[in-house]
């Protein structure tokens, strides 16, 4: 499983575009949205970028499915879901360290992004993460790379982003910190087993 | 060493129904067909990269889904297509692979880089495809598998490559214990290497037998079109008519030396031959 780690790795590091993007992302979104109230640019880099660093390596998958030689390999479907759902914890890691150390180094530059790194923002980002991820995955699992792609930006944009940026500090606010992440825990869960089910079960040719 | 019993599986306009064959170890088997006769089908069936309906494929003597894993670390395959990162160098690539492998061997993988005359700097996208099969090759043959699996290898490169191919398989099987399974319709390529020819066509098994076998149970019939009636007719395979002469295939040498004697030449047959004339007769079945 640290195998398919270190090819997420290898494959995100390769890629000029995708670095770029990561350097840029969190400029832009301070440029965009920065100048409104309420807007928390920590919460949304965090969650962006651990969405973005989890799913990149399915936008290599789009040309020559080089899965066909990935699954060719001794391994099994199932560690390839689960070492996808395992990439969340240390893409969530990632993306904190990332973003804390770049807000300072921004900081430095006399820019400074809204929203603070305290743990109420930590535990919002990483609850939406597990959700959010929770709900692509398996659509990555099930369908053809260029379609579960196109859903999943789409998805993005529209539920992720709204709930990041609008209501970071809405969305679970009815229910207790302990039920919060257990029902994220569960969802995370049944997520990863449907994707093991419909990978398990997919045609890759 | 690769045994496949009863496989059977349907997609919406292709079926592969109830194939079975058995390859041993320390020989090559040829897979022969023409395009779109379930040979890339059976290959991703025995890789379990799609799943079938019904049947066993066991390699070295263990179910291919219960022991994935293991059967797979003694596998080395070559496709017919690139499935690989294209934006990736062939070092990024290789360091991708060859930490799956327990008997991974930088040294062998070395050698077939130099041998080959790959740069590991250069990216997958900028090779020919000649290229990018023999990085393909580098990474089938550089982890000791005991099984290569290899889709159409041949298809598309030029004769001193195919060539080269064909001299390294024959390589690897001097060792007893390793076989090459082999995708192709370059029939002439077989001609040289096979021990085995396993035929599909339209997702059946045509037979699996050993080549010799094969050459020596099909015969070529040459002669003028007044030997051919009715009767005659009924031994071919399959007929090629001109005005004047005909050319046939047809089981059975000796009995067909005993009908025209002299008046017909009978020859022996290429693969291509077998091929072109089964597919031909069963069309028009």
């Amino acid at each position: 499983m640290i195998n398919l780690i270190r090819r997420d790795l290898v494959l995100l590091f390769s890629s000029k575009s995708t670095i770029i993007t990561l350097l840029l992302f969190i400029p832009l979104f301070s440029l965009i949205l920065g100048m409104e109230p309420g807007y928390s640019i920590v919460l949304l880099s965090i969650v962006t970028l651990g969405y973005m660093l989890t799913l990149v390596s399915f936008n290599f998958e789009v040309k020559n499915k080089p899965y066909v030689s990935i699954l060719s390999l001794p391994i099994k479907r199932r560690e390839v879901v689960i070492s996808k759902y395992i990439e969340i914890f240390i893409n969530y890691i990632i993306a904190v360290v990332f973003a804390f150390i770049y807000s300072k180094i921004l900081s430095v530059f006399g820019v400074n992004i809204t929203g603070n790194f305290d743990i109420f923002t930590l535990k919002q980002a990483f609850l939406i993460l597990i959700v959010g991820l929770s709900i692509s995955l398996p659509l990555q699992f099930l369908l053809p790379p260029k379609i579960a792609n196109f859903i999943n930006t789409l998805f993005y944009i529209s539920i992720l982003n709204y709930f990041s940026v609008r209501l970071g500090d809405e969305i679970f606010e009815n229910l207790s910190g302990m039920v919060q992440f257990t029902l994220s825990i569960v969802i995370f869960f049944i997520s990863m087993g449907l994707s093991i089910l419909l990978y398990k079960k997919r045609d890759l040719s | 060493m690769l045994e496949i019993k009863n496989v059977s599986k349907k997609f919406k306009s292709f079926e592969l129904k109830d194939i079975s064959f058995n390859l041993k170890p320390g020989y090559i088997m040829g897979f022969i067909g023409p395009n779109g006769s379930g040979k890339s089908t059976t290959i991703k069936l025995i890789m379990n990269l799609i799943k079938k309906e019904s049947g066993e494929i066991n390699i070295f003597n263990k179910n291919n889904i219960e022991f994935e894993k293991e059967n797979k670390n003694r596998i080395g395959f070559v496709y017919d297509e690139n499935y690989f990162y294209e934006d990736l160098t062939l070092k990024q690539m290789k360091s991708i692979i060859a930490p799956f492998y327990t008997e991974w061997d930088d040294k062998t993988y070395d050698k077939y880089i130099q041998d080959f005359n790959l740069d590991p700097k250069k990216k997958i996208k900028a090779l020919s495809k000649g290229m990018k099969m023999k990085f393909s090759l580098a990474l089938a043959l550089s982890h000791n598998a005991d099984l290569i699996i290899m889709d159409e290898p041949t298809s598309g490169l030029d004769p001193i490559f195919r060539r080269e191919i064909l001299d390294l398989l024959y390589d690897i099987i001097q060792d007893e214990k390793k076989s090459v399974f082999f995708s192709t319709h370059i029939t002439t390529d077989l001609e040289k290497i096979a021990d085995y020819i396993t035929f599909i066509n339209d997702g059946k098994i045509v037979f699996s037998k050993p080549k010799d076998e094969i050459l020596d149970t099909y015969c070529m019939v040459k002669g003028d079109n007044d030997l051919l009636d009715s009767d005659t007719k009924k031994e071919f395979i399959g007929i090629r008519q001109t005005k004047v002469c005909f050319e046939g295939l047809a089981k059975n040498p000796q009995r067909l030396k005993q009908l025209f004697g002299n008046e017909a030449l009978i020859e022996k047959p290429t693969l291509e031959d077998i091929m072109i004339y089964t597919v031909g007769s069963e069309k028009n079945d």
